[in-house]
């Protein structure tokens, strides 16, 4: 070959690397990118900066104000939690975490505490983990989800291979560098949505009773013993909503029991933190900005009381001393 | 449609995984036969296999027809050899009636073109119609591939009588409106992904009359700048994993002709 055919190889493949990136940016589901700037906020805090990290899934994302437990009890809180979070998905934020911050208090929501991304194909939801960065947490992660398949790697780490099929769904934010709008450093990975919907939320005592499956169970004993070992008390909770009629109460109620954690069922306690069907929802699984700063007021007290946390309001400088 | 788009569908399936293998072999310095030379534009239906699976179409000329005599014994028999190789090239794509059957249709398509040709040059005279027209040679690529779509129901079809069954509903539809009320994109492919094989087959096409006219379009790009010849083999590639169907939920097994 003569060096003006393999400089015109190398542009060639060069042209067509920086297109498959081009054009895997540009088919990426848009939806995805509010979780990965979440992701992408946390990983800039500074290290061993944040007391309490609050995990799960959009029932925790938008239900959990993280800045009123600053302003009401000083306690400096992070929402690292994101959309249709599975748990094995909340499994690998909780350990992602851990890599770069030593929290006293961990809040995980328990919505999907059943469901696991390896039951399903593939979906946004797997590709926002693009964000966390690799460790042998991801890599397990990975492995099960997607169970050796070479194609779904593929995938994963070529998003056009994934993609394509997106190529007549595009609108103009799939043109954009990203459609997040949220300044997740600023309301510390909470992710607001005001609206008003007349939610309808069910007694809780009478919904039909579920169990949690082995592969839930046995990640549920990782990351409390993983707490244990490093002296962070956990606090489960689930949080109301209005649709579906199942429930994982009692058996999270009886699990915390037995491995010395805590559980708050909102339900039960929507009156005492004053949440409200008519006025503190957006849709029938979120609250909005009012009902999340409620929410998150109650979790607070009940961190304040039973937990020994730095006020941060004393500390001057904080990062949360500034929010909008 | 669904008899047309599987035509569509049987020669991209087809010829391209032979277009692939043909590249293939190029890298390595092989030539391998083009197998497909834009069927579809053919003015007859003896040319139409003349242009499709020439590989196949030429073993059973050559290993089955000429042995059986070929044209060499009369007319009668001529049309018996004809009917044989294509009902035996039907079974060869399946022990099933209705591959004998198109295979059958297919010889029989030939048979009464040949046994016919006296009369169409009869009316042509009388007639003294222009046969070196684009509108002549369209209607006989038109008719033609009209005859072969319709003989494409029973490659395709389970069993023979489903393809009675489908052939009946083409020719005594009465709902012609549902093509044009957006019912289509509710068949399995959207509106913007229709459109979107509106354009590819467009583009087929294109490829193929500069086949049928003995353009080399592979020749043309190599005579352009080598600045050029980069992006249009960099647009490819990229065309191809942006258009392409692959991925998850992709299966290899839909290809068609691995059943072959």
């Amino acid at each position: 070959m003569t060096v003006k055919q393999i400089a015109a190889s190398l542009l060639c493949l060069v042209l067509i690397l920086l297109g498959i990136v081009g054009l895997g940016h540009i088919t990426r589901p848009t939806g995805d990118d509010v979780a990965i700037a979440g992701i992408e906020a946390f990983h800039q805090l500074p290290e061993n900066s944040v007391d309490v990290i609050v995990y799960g899934s959009s029932h925790a994302w938008r239900n959990v104000n993280v800045n009123a437990m600053y302003d009401n009890y000083g306690i400096g809180a992070y929402n690292y939690a994101s959309n249709w979070q599975r748990w094995d998905t909340t499994w690998l934020f909780f350990h992602d975490s851990l890599r770069t911050q030593s929290p006293k208090v961990v809040l995980i929501e328990t919505f999907h505490v059943n469901s696991n991304i390896f039951d399903d194909d593939m979906d946004g939801e797997v590709y926002y983990t693009t964000a966390i960065p690799d460790s042998p947490y991801k890599r397990e992660y990975l492995d099960m989800c997607f169970e050796g398949d070479i194609g779904r790697y593929l995938s994963y780490y070529i998003p056009l291979v994934a993609y394509h099929e997106n190529k007549t769904l595009l609108t103009a934010d799939n043109f954009t560098d990203t459609s997040n709008t949220v300044d997740f450093l600023d309301t510390k990975g909470f992710y607001p949505r005001d609206g008003q919907f007349v939610a309808d939320v069910k007694d809780w005592t009478q919904m039909e009773k579920w169990v949690i499956g082995d592969r839930s169970l046995e990640m549920l004993d990782d990351i409390v013993n993983t707490c244990h070992e490093r002296g962070i008390e956990v606090v489960f909770f689930t949080a109301p909503w209005s649709t579906e009629e199942f429930q994982y109460f009692d058996v999270m109620q009886q699990y915390a029991d037995e491995h010395g954690c805590a559980y708050i069922n909102m339900f039960e306690h929507m009156a005492d933190a004053g949440i409200s069907e008519e006025t503190d929802f957006c849709d029938p699984h979120h609250l909005n900005i009012s009902g999340a700063t409620k929410m998150a007021n109650y979790l607070g007290a009940y961190l304040k009381e039973h937990y020994d946390l730095t006020d941060w309001r004393t500390v001057p400088g904080n990062m949360w001393e500034n929010h909008a | 449609m669904g008899t047309i788009l599987f035509g569509i569908q049987l020669y991209c399936d087809f010829g391209g995984c032979t277009t692939i293998a043909m590249g293939a072999a190029r890298m390595l310095g092989i030539d391998l036969i083009d197998n497909f030379q834009a069927p579809y534009l053919s003015r007859s239906n003896a040319e139409f296999w003349r242009r499709w699976h020439i590989s196949l179409s030429t073993w059973f000329r050559d290993y089955l027809y000429i042995p059986l005599g070929g044209n060499r014994k009369g007319k009668g028999r001529k049309y018996c050899n004809v009917l044989i190789t294509f009902a035996v090239s039907g079974l060869w794509h399946g022990a099933q009636w209705n591959f004998v059957f198109w295979g059958l249709l297919n010889g029989l398509y030939q048979v009464i073109g040949d046994w016919l040709r006296p009369v169409r040059r009869a009316l042509l005279r009388v007639t003294e119609l222009d046969t070196d027209t684009l509108g002549y040679k369209g209607a006989q690529v038109f008719c033609t591939w009209l005859c072969v779509n319709l003989a494409w129901v029973f490659f395709r079809a389970e069993r023979l009588m489903d393809s009675f069954a489908i052939l009946r509903s083409i020719f005594t539809a009465s709902n012609i409106y549902i093509l044009f009320d957006g019912s289509l994109f509710g068949c399995g492919l959207d509106e913007p992904n229709f459109l979107l094989l509106l354009v590819y087959i467009a583009i087929l096409f294109v490829a193929d009359l500069c086949k049928y006219k003995g353009i080399n379009i592979r020749q043309g790009i190599a005579r352009q700048s080598w600045l050029c010849q980069v992006l249009v083999v960099a647009g490819s590639v990229l065309a191809i994993l942006l258009l392409g169907v692959y991925g998850p939920g992709f299966e290899a097994s839909d290809f068609i002709y691995s059943q072959f």
